[in-house]
């Protein structure tokens, strides 16, 4: 009898331990972030339409082309973390809060950034700073005109440490913000900037909020923006609702509504496609979806997201602080294997979190296969016959696979290897405290290079988690990137960054897996790009349901 | 009466207790509150220190929990760090799905188990028993969250009539909230009769062997009279306390089989909560749990009263 009440306490306690730490889930609070640069997805259809059809019209257009109405069932896996703009990081939040916050400059299918909220912008000569002309005539959703004063509130309060606001850094190097008219914001820097513009495109995170959304004590009660959608309700770990505007300034949208459900497992998402419950699901297997894809409801399209996967070794651990050790651990490795057996295919060998279809992809001499004899040679020369680690593997990461095969290749080299799968809170600690061996994650949704490659600056929040890892060279490229505003001339200092960081037995990144979403056969015109499910011309806005 | 108000000084006590462990439990996971809250982003200390200072972490422990246990005295759970809404208010919201589902899936069980349980008894060591006690063995040993993705997969994706994921409320309808809970039921339900089956099964087969049994049947009391009156009841016992401690357990399950069916229930509510280490989330929820469980717990106790006159509370 005891012993069974015991059992009726402990079993619950630990299943939900063993799930907390199995379907983890993606915890991309910590790695992705911006939107991605550039993509495969061909070119955009010309927009089906420049909106001829005034707001009144619910009636279905003639058969085929564009109609208005309809509602959108979207899975997603998890959660918005936050449901004020400000605030989100993960990816549900950014990728649909998108839809009602607008930000100052938008992004193209191709993840270029253009004109947004503001239709133009200077940038000073030395790069510290930079006057935006808002479009005329923008209103939010309650009617109100936008002014400057509306984007320098929102941005200071986003740089507000109270805030908590998961873009905070962005606004560091903004020294002041100043509006000289209505239609004028400036922002003055305290060093040059070559990153800004694209951090100011990060959909979701950086929108822009009607002021009075916000009660006195800070938080949000109304969801005002300037967006194509309008917020309808939100029930935690539920649905988000969102309803067409009407009055959008850029053309309103076709889908009448919106319902985003959250389908934590993949499993489901894809049977609720194939059964046709839901018209559009984010981040769907593609090993178990493509057999099904092609016979079911619904097809599937490539998300280029500029993603790396990346191994780092603590580098101030013995015996893994000589750099001849660390070298061996790389070339011991096979990106071509992961690529296939790890992610099954669908997955690019890659050193970089930057596609080849992105600006930001460097050619560079990639090392493919691993070269076991070069390894053991370094090995020996280190004078290191044996030695332990331990991977501390992200456990949104969708491959157990790729770990293993790492872990089996640092075998050969009598690197005794285990695996451990934490969540990313527990991660961000150890990368903090030093006190790990091996940190395998992803940085994802890249927009600008500054994001991964600053995680290379020494003693910079984000340094540990890339083990730590920096050179003062490395460092100095860094920060040169980020000041450069020749976008050329960026790519060449990343390049030589790279060189450095592999020189050195830095971050080691394996490749880039391949996501997709998966489109419903009833929703049509849907293409996505590589920034989320909209972008400046395309995706949901210029997508609409069938009946 | 002494015996209950001794019961309930305990349940008093073990909530207590509870409130103890929940509360330190979710700091001994590692990774802090600012940490999984503002990510890897290049977060000043400045924004770390706000976060600390609005959750009060950087008071020592049982400043913490002194804070946190006398809102709960005053009914006030908290600021979940998630939504930064009242805790109470969601707790409350989704467990009533959680709940439907546990209770649907132990009546099912309880049910089907009991007529499952009671045929084998009856014509032990035939065909029948041997199939009863195969199926029972069967659904034991298959985890429900395979059973579940399973239905998923090869039942919701095919037929429309099941969905495969969601929830409604009964508000909406008596039907569309049979449909939705009808499959997550079941899968929890099917691993829970393998337990609820044999135990009958050899509860009753022990009663049938007593004495009084025996004495009835050789008196020629009629055969439904005897197995209504005489075996099912007293049987009953074992299978009670056993069906209270599944109901505890289930809630655990539940966690699982609401992953599979995307049901908004307090099992993801939890398992998020335990991502972005919600600390009042998580400490509510075990707090809430945790009442149900010793409720439940009483509640059994009281119902051998009912069951079997010779126990005295």
């Amino acid at each position: 009898m005891r012993r069974q009440r015991l059992r009726a306490v402990v079993v619950p306690l630990a299943v939900l331990a063993l799930v907390a730490a199995a379907c983890g889930g993606g915890d991309d609070a910590a790695t992705d972030d911006g939107p991605a640069e550039d993509t495969v997805v061909d070119d955009a259809a010309d927009d089906p339409a420049d909106d001829t059809d005034d707001d009144a019209g619910d009636e279905p257009a003639a058969a085929g082309g564009p109609q208005v109405g309809g509602t959108l069932v979207a899975a997603v896996p998890e959660d918005l973390d936050a449901t004020d703009p400000h605030r989100t990081s993960g990816e549900t939040g950014p990728v649909w809060l998108s839809l009602m916050f607008e930000t100052l400059v938008f992004v193209d299918q191709d993840a270029t950034v253009v004109p947004g909220l503001a239709e133009s912008w200077e940038i000073a000569e030395d790069g510290t700073s930079y006057t935006f002309t808002l479009r005329e005539g923008i209103t939010f959703h309650n009617g109100r005109e936008l002014t400057s004063e509306d984007v320098k509130w929102n941005y200071e309060r986003i740089a507000d440490p109270d805030t908590g606001a998961a873009s905070a850094a962005v606004f560091g190097i903004v020294e002041s913000i100043e509006t000289p008219d209505a239609r004028t914001v400036v922002l003055q820097l305290s060093e040059p900037s070559g990153a800004l513009l694209s951090d100011l495109a990060l959909q979701g995170r950086v929108g822009i909020v009607a002021p009075e959304s916000y009660n006195d004590a800070g938080d949000m009660e109304g969801f005002i923006g300037t967006g194509p959608y309008l917020f309808g309700s939100y029930t935690v770990n539920d649905r988000l609702v969102m309803t067409r505007n009407p009055d959008y300034w850029n053309g309103p949208a076709y889908i009448e509504q919106i319902e985003v459900r959250i389908l934590p497992d993949g499993t489901s998402r894809v049977a609720a496609l194939a059964s046709g419950e839901v018209d559009f699901a984010w981040n769907v297997p593609p090993e178990q979806a493509e057999a099904q894809a092609a016979s079911g409801p619904f097809g599937l399209q490539p998300f280029p997201q500029n993603r790396g996967n990346y191994f780092a070794i603590n580098p101030d651990l013995p015996p893994f602080d000589d750099v001849r050790v660390r070298q061996a651990m790389h070339l011991a490795v096979s990106r071509e294997d992961i690529a296939s057996v790890g992610w099954s295919g669908f997955a690019i060998p890659n050193d970089q979190p930057f596609e080849p279809t992105s600006f930001w992809w460097v050619e560079r001499d990639t090392q493919l296969t691993a070269d076991m004899d070069a390894a053991r040679a370094l090995m020996s020369e280190a004078g290191v016959d044996s030695a332990e680690i331990t991977i501390l593997q992200w456990d949104a990461l969708g491959s157990a696979q790729e770990a293993q095969l790492v872990a089996s290749a640092w075998e050969e080299l009598g690197i005794s290897t285990s695996i451990e799968i934490v969540d990313i809170g527990t991660l961000v600690e150890a990368g903090g405290s030093g006190n790990f061996g091996v940190l395998y994650l992803w940085v994802g949704l890249n927009l600008d290079p500054n994001r991964p490659y600053a995680f290379w600056e020494a003693g910079s929040p984000r340094n540990p988690v890339v083990a730590n890892f920096s050179t003062p060279e490395l460092t100095e490229l860094v920060v040169q990137g980020r000041q450069e505003t020749d976008q050329d001339r960026r790519r060449e200092i990343y390049a030589e960054a790279l060189d450095i960081n592999y020189a050195n037995g830095g971050t080691f990144y394996t490749v880039s897996p391949q996501q997709f979403v998966g489109v419903g056969d009833r929703l049509q015109g849907y293409e996505q790009g590589a920034f989320y499910v909209w972008y400046e011309g395309g995706g949901l806005t210029q997508a609409w349901l069938e009946d | 009466m002494k015996a209950i108000v001794v019961r309930l000084v305990g349940a008093v006590v073990g909530l207590f207790v509870l409130t103890l462990i929940a509360f330190l439990m979710i700091r001994l996971i590692p990774g802090s509150v600012e940490d999984v809250l503002l990510g890897t982003e290049a977060a000043s200390e400045e924004q770390r220190q706000a976060i600390r200072d609005r959750y009060l972490l950087d008071e020592p422990l049982p400043v913490q929990y002194g804070a946190w246990v006398s809102g709960l005295a005053r009914g006030d759970f908290g600021e979940s760090v998630r939504t930064r809404q009242p805790v109470l208010g969601v707790l409350v919201e989704k467990l009533r799905p959680s709940m439907e589902l546990a209770a649907v899936s132990l009546l099912m069980a309880f049910g089907l188990s009991l007529v499952l349980g009671t045929i084998a008894a009856l014509r032990r060591r035939t065909a029948v028993d041997r199939v009863v006690t195969g199926f029972a063995l069967t659904g034991m040993s298959t985890p429900d969250f395979v059973i579940g993705l399973l239905f998923v997969v090869l039942i919701a994706s095919r037929f429309s009539f099941f969905p495969t994921f969601g929830y409604q409320p009964m508000s909406a309808g008596l039907l569309p909230w049979f449909r939705h809970l009808l499959l997550p039921s079941v899968a929890l339900a099917l691993a829970l009769m393998g337990l609820l089956t044999r135990l009958i099964r050899s509860s009753i087969g022990e009663t049938l062997q007593a004495d009084h049994v025996r004495t009835a049947l050789a008196k020629g009391l009629p055969r439904r009279r005897l197995l209504l009156q005489h075996v099912l009841r007293p049987s009953m016992i074992p299978v009670i306390t056993t069906a209270g401690l599944q109901f505890v357990a289930v809630i655990g399950n539940v966690v699982v089989i609401e992953y599979v069916f995307s049901i908004p229930g307090i099992g993801s509510l939890i398992l998020d909560g335990i991502r972005f280490r919600d600390y009042a989330l998580i400490q509510g929820a075990t707090v809430f749990i945790g009442i149900i469980a010793i409720s439940i717990s009483l509640l059994v106790d009281l119902s051998y009263r009912a069951l079997d006159p010779r126990v005295r509370l």
